[in-house]
């Protein structure tokens, strides 16, 4: 069985929702990245690690500015791919990067050094159904689990063209607008994840705007698979929190994922 | 031709969120550019609004001056607004007010495309919100003002370069979010599909009227059309209605900078290799990684480190040439053409004028090269004056 697929069965046994982390790869430098991953990843099912890229569209400003703070320090891609050797000994990783990093390198060199860093999955938010065809057959031929995203702007068809071409898991966007905090849980999102359960025979994770344990409790009621929390881990290693203050947080969002039960 | 793509070039590489705008938008064009009243509405504006046709005008002294080829001047300078943004822009928008959109986005580097989108923001009453570099900001003062003036909302983008390719990161991620009322009023021929081929249809009416225009001047077709290329969209658009006569010579001017050797530049044409940013496939200046290289230019419009996919495919097939023009020969073309012909062009149309005279010059006195003057270079002045303060 698959690693992502097994995360995912692990969580659903123990009564929880998947805890996805995202950490972006070289923040906030290539020195310190493995010591917060590490106590980010000891509290989650799957993490999610981001290789830094110039021009983030899909990205607020949190995540943005640990682009910055990566790139700054000078973080090379294949650096990225290091360290997520080291981390997928311990938990299934998953890497998003935009699609220029992809084809820099060319899809299948890339996706061969994705295999060969132990990664299960990839995320590449800027390359939609249509322009994947080529690199989900590449990654499908490399045991690497080429996760797809939907959006509340997907139409029903499109939604069930993406849900049956999506590898590991389904990617449900929560809302409208680039990753980032929220204040409340977007309205949508626990009406996306009913919708995308009928049509998904893999799991589904939702993300962006999701960034308290209250949150991520109501999502594990909601009947999601997997939650993935990003700006909010980054947002905290960027303010300058230890690792250790970090991986308290994670454990907080880990708490929350069997839902109320936990929390009470 | 797959729909799209330019070849090898093109594409839709968009989050998931903007896939169903776009294609919103596809049909929206693909209805209304044959619907007689949105021709007629936008021939309206193009004439009684824009102004145009603009003049093709005879460079007497510039000609002697390069002691060759006759060289005409499209005055795209002329035009509302003071450059060709304002086809492209009039189209969109009137193509947003007809899809019952409220508001319009636009990113701007010279100042040029948001002045237009203001224009056209304010004659149809559409709220109109800009993204500029900060750096932008700057060199581009008048500019800003202007879209002040118009009733322009106007937001400085502080992220990466300051320039305008931060400014259409920044326009992406507002458009992401405000996909359902928005309209995203993209000012070059790049981007996801259809932007490339609605911007290029739009802004063929340049290269219409200099058909017609020469052909009533000489009695025949140029030998050659030269134009500035930073995103591509004066270029595409004085360029397209001749692809198929090959006796006419397309040669694009991008901006080198500092010179392609120092690597500070804006050439991706010349210096650059295939990459994907913002929605398409093009050539692209990158590192290794395939990190956006920071870009250099005296001109803010054409400050940027990709170029529209067709270009990319013209260069491919060598139906089309592309040089590269350094900061120091476009001011010594800038100066050239205020003195000689009584014109100011703006800095990204005074790399054509260089890149026309140097051709020119090798070409016999019967031959006939068009230059496409994109501007008017009021904006320019400040700059133009601190680099001369900086020669002497």
């Amino acid at each position: 069985m698959r690693r992502l697929s097994e995360a995912f069965s692990r969580a659903a046994s123990e009564g929880r929702t998947a805890l996805i982390s995202y950490v972006m790869g070289g923040d906030p430098h290539p020195e310190t990245f493995l010591s917060y991953a590490r106590s980010v990843a000891m509290h989650s099912d799957i993490v999610e690690v981001g290789i830094p890229f110039s021009d983030p569209i899909a990205d607020g400003p949190s995540i943005q500015a640990a682009g910055v703070r990566s790139l700054a320090s000078g973080t090379r891609v294949r650096q990225v791919l290091d360290w997520c050797s080291s981390l997928s000994i311990s938990v299934p990783v998953v890497v998003m990067c935009y699609y220029n990093t992809v084809h820099r390198m060319g899809e299948q060199p890339f996706v061969s050094e994705l295999a060969g860093s132990g990664v299960s999955g990839l995320i590449v938010p800027d390359l939609p159904l249509e322009e994947g065809r080529e690199l989900r057959r590449t990654c499908a031929r490399n045991a690497v689990d080429n996760i797809l995203l939907a959006s509340p702007a997907t139409g029903e068809q499109r939604a069930r063209r993406i849900a049956s071409s999506t590898a590991g898991f389904l990617y449900v966007v929560s809302r409208y607008g680039t990753t980032g905090e929220g204040n409340s849980l977007p309205e949508q999102a626990v009406g996306l994840v009913s919708t995308y359960k009928k049509i998904s025979a893999l799991p589904v994770a939702v993300g962006f705007g999701i960034s308290t344990p209250d949150h991520v409790s109501r999502l594990a009621e909601s009947g999601a698979d997997g939650v993935v929390i990003g700006s909010a881990i980054v947002s905290r290693i960027g303010a300058g929190q230890s690792f250790e203050h970090v991986g308290t947080f994670v454990s907080a969002l880990r708490q929350a994922t069997a839902g109320k039960r936990a929390v009470s | 031709m797959t729909r799209g793509w330019f070849g090898e070039f093109g594409g839709r590489y968009v989050p998931e969120t903007l896939v169903p705008a776009l294609e919103e938008l596809e049909d929206a064009y693909n209805r209304f550019r044959r619907d007689p009243e949105f021709r007629s509405r936008l021939n309206y504006y193009n004439t009684q609004f824009g102004g145009r046709p603009t003049p093709l005008y005879l460079a007497g002294r510039l000609t002697e001056h390069a002691g060759g080829a006759r060289i005409y001047l499209k005055r795209e300078d002329l035009v509302h607004g003071g450059a060709h943004k304002f086809n492209n822009v009039m189209g969109q928008a009137l193509l947003a007010s007809m899809m019952g959109k409220k508001r319009i986005i636009a990113e701007t580097g010279a100042g040029q495309h948001g002045v237009a989108a203001a224009i056209a923001g304010a004659a149809l009453g559409l709220r109109t919100e800009v993204y500029m570099g900060r750096k932008d900001t700057e060199r581009q003062r008048l500019n800003l003002i202007r879209m002040e003036l118009l009733g322009a909302e106007v937001h400085p983008v502080d992220s990466g370069s300051r320039t305008l390719k931060d400014a259409i990161n920044e326009a992406l991620r507002d458009w992401v979010a405000n996909v359902r009322d928005t309209y995203y009023l993209l000012g070059s021929a790049v981007g996801p599909h259809p932007y490339p081929t609605i911007v290029r249809e739009f802004q063929s009416i340049i290269g219409k009227e200099i058909r017609s225009q020469i052909l009533r001047a000489e009695g025949r077709l140029p030998d050659l059309v030269v134009a500035c290329v930073g995103g591509g969209s004066n270029a595409i658009g004085a360029f397209a209605p001749f692809l198929k006569d090959a006796g006419v010579g397309l040669l694009g001017a991008q901006a080198g900078g500092h010179g392609i050797a120092t690597g500070h530049h804006s050439a991706p044409l010349v210096a650059g290799e295939p990459g994907v940013l913002h929605g398409a496939r093009s050539m692209l200046l990158q590192d290794e990684d395939g990190q956006i290289r920071e870009t250099t230019s005296i001109s803010a419009g054409l400050d940027y480190p990709s170029v529209g996919p067709q270009h990319s495919h013209l260069l491919g097939t060598g139906r089309a040439r592309y040089v590269a023009v350094t900061d120091e020969q476009a001011m010594q073309a800038f100066t050239l053409l205020s003195r000689l012909e009584g014109i100011i062009p703006a800095l990204e149309s005074a790399h054509a004028v260089h890149a026309a005279v140097e051709e020119a010059r090798g070409m016999p006195p019967d031959a006939v090269v068009v230059i496409n003057l994109s501007g008017r270079g009021d904006k320019d002045v400040e700059t133009a004056a601190a680099y001369m303060e900086g020669k002497r």
